[in-house]
């Protein structure tokens, strides 16, 4: 997973009113609190819960890794993208200037 | 003479003792040599990973991935690295001729079926990509003669000869796929893990999905139209869709795809746009905006009729409360509270 590449397109956008929240779906505390450091990322970064709090899986159905989902202003998922590769960052930047 | 012959007796008991001793001594090297000693590729192994782990561009990683290959290609673990190979250097850095070049290298030296396996399946779509012709079918034959292939395998063969129009080999694979489409098949599998009945039946009804998907795909074009209708016909009912409302194997896309070739536009459209819009799926965006051209003469007004088809299929996020690694609870809906969010599931590696 590029998580990295997410950190350019939330100081882009950050002050026109954009968030970046990501979920660990594994848990891997450790290593994702070491990958967040060393990387410097700066945006909401969450752990998935356990059992009843588990929404990885329960609520978002998501079992391939990286998903993303861009939510726009109503709270509505108006896009879903599943990898993350090299050229994805425009792709994601197109969608989330059309909502924005 | 007696004493000569005490004398002989002594030498054979001492003879006798270092032969004891000395065989011992030999066994005891042989048992525990490869405990002590590190197999030098295991080393070698060891070390890359350690290097490897060290690095963040794909600029860096390459060639370290290449250095190991090239140093070390009759290994398992030339194998393990074949899809690295294809996708930093033959995507990233978007040169398949080279990543195609260093593939063929190490399966000319390759020597264990496994390793092939993984190199010939990294080989093909850039040969693909580059036009040379390439048989899958070949790559999955010589694993098969070493050892029965799994599901997963079957499947993975089935799905890449299909994406590259090799029907012949994408049906005999997905017709295979079916075979363990069954929660008896799905369990023998996962031996170890607890599956209850009902999630091994889930299982199985997903990997039925993805077979008759395919196998319905294959022989639509390889002009079984009956058979493939028929296919898609017993897929239908086990069709699962993800959170945004997507289905989760390719069924609707190529069920959409076969209606737009089969003149029915209007049923193509339905199939095709949820996976079109929320699926981020560029193949069935462009079957999308061909069925509407069909059923609508021109593409006028396409940009606007996805953006309303869009907001007609968007779901609301409901709000979950999830901590951050300092333990502090945070809720979504305050996190997203009248912005555009960007929600990301991953994994750390």
């Amino acid at each position: 997973m590029e998580l990295p590449r997410l950190q350019p397109l939330y100081e882009t956008y950050k002050d026109q009113g954009f968030s970046v929240v990501v979920i660990d779906g594994k848990r891997q505390t450790d290593l994702a609190m070491k990958f967040i450091e060393k990387h410097g990322l700066t945006y909401t970064a969450l752990e998935n819960g356990e059992n009843e709090a588990e929404v990885v899986e329960n609520l978002f159905k998501v079992n391939s890794f990286p998903t993303s989902f861009i939510i726009d202003r109503e709270g509505r998922v108006m896009y879903s993208h599943l990898g993350f590769e090299a050229g994805d960052e425009e792709h994601l930047a197109e969608e989330i200037e059309s909502l924005l | 003479m007696r004493h000569t012959g005490m004398e002989d007796f002594m030498k054979k008991v001492l003879l006798a003792a270092w032969l004891v001793f000395a065989l011992g001594f030999l066994g005891a090297c042989s048992n525990e040599a490869p405990v002590d000693a590190v197999d030098p590729v295991d080393q070698a192994w060891t070390d890359f990973r350690a290097a490897y782990g060290e690095l963040e561009t794909t600029e860096e990683k390459l060639p370290l991935i290449r250095g190991f290959m090239r140093e070390h290609p009759d290994t398992e673990y030339a194998g393990m690295l074949a899809g690295a190979v294809a996708y930093y250097q033959g995507d990233e850095m978007a040169d398949p001729v080279g990543a195609y070049a260093l593939l063929g290298e190490t399966l000319a030296k390759n020597t264990d079926p496994e390793a092939r396996y993984q190199i010939g399946m990294a080989m093909f779509p850039l040969a693909m990509e580059m036009g040379e012709p390439m048989d899958l079918g070949v790559v999955a034959e010589e694993l098969a003669a070493s050892r029965p292939l799994d599901f997963g395998e079957m499947i993975e063969v089935a799905d890449a000869a299909i994406t590259h129009e090799q029907w012949e080999v994408g049906a005999t694979y997905a017709e295979a796929a079916l075979g363990k489409a069954t929660a008896e098949a799905f369990l023998s599998d996962y031996p170890d893990d607890d599956y209850t009945a009902e999630e091994a039946a889930v299982k199985a009804d997903r990997r039925k999905a993805m077979s008759l998907a395919n196998l319905g795909w294959a022989q639509w074009n390889l002009d079984q139209t009956e058979e493939a209708m028929a296919t898609f016909e017993e897929a239908a009912p086990l069709k699962s869709v993800n959170y945004v409302g997507a289905a989760d194997t390719p069924l609707d896309l190529y069920r959409g795809k076969a209606m737009l070739a089969a003149g029915e536009p209007v049923k193509a459209m339905e199939f095709l746009t949820p996976g079109a819009i929320m699926g981020s799926d560029d193949d069935a965006m462009s079957a999308l905006r061909e069925a509407y051209v069909a059923a609508k003469g021109n593409d006028q007004g396409f940009d606007e009729w996805i953006w309303s088809e869009r907001k007609a299929l968007a779901k609301s996020v409901g709000t979950f409360t999830l901590a951050d690694y300092d333990g502090n609870p945070h809720d979504f809906s305050t996190l997203s509270d009248g912005n555009v969010t960007l929600l990301a599931f991953w994994f750390p590696t």
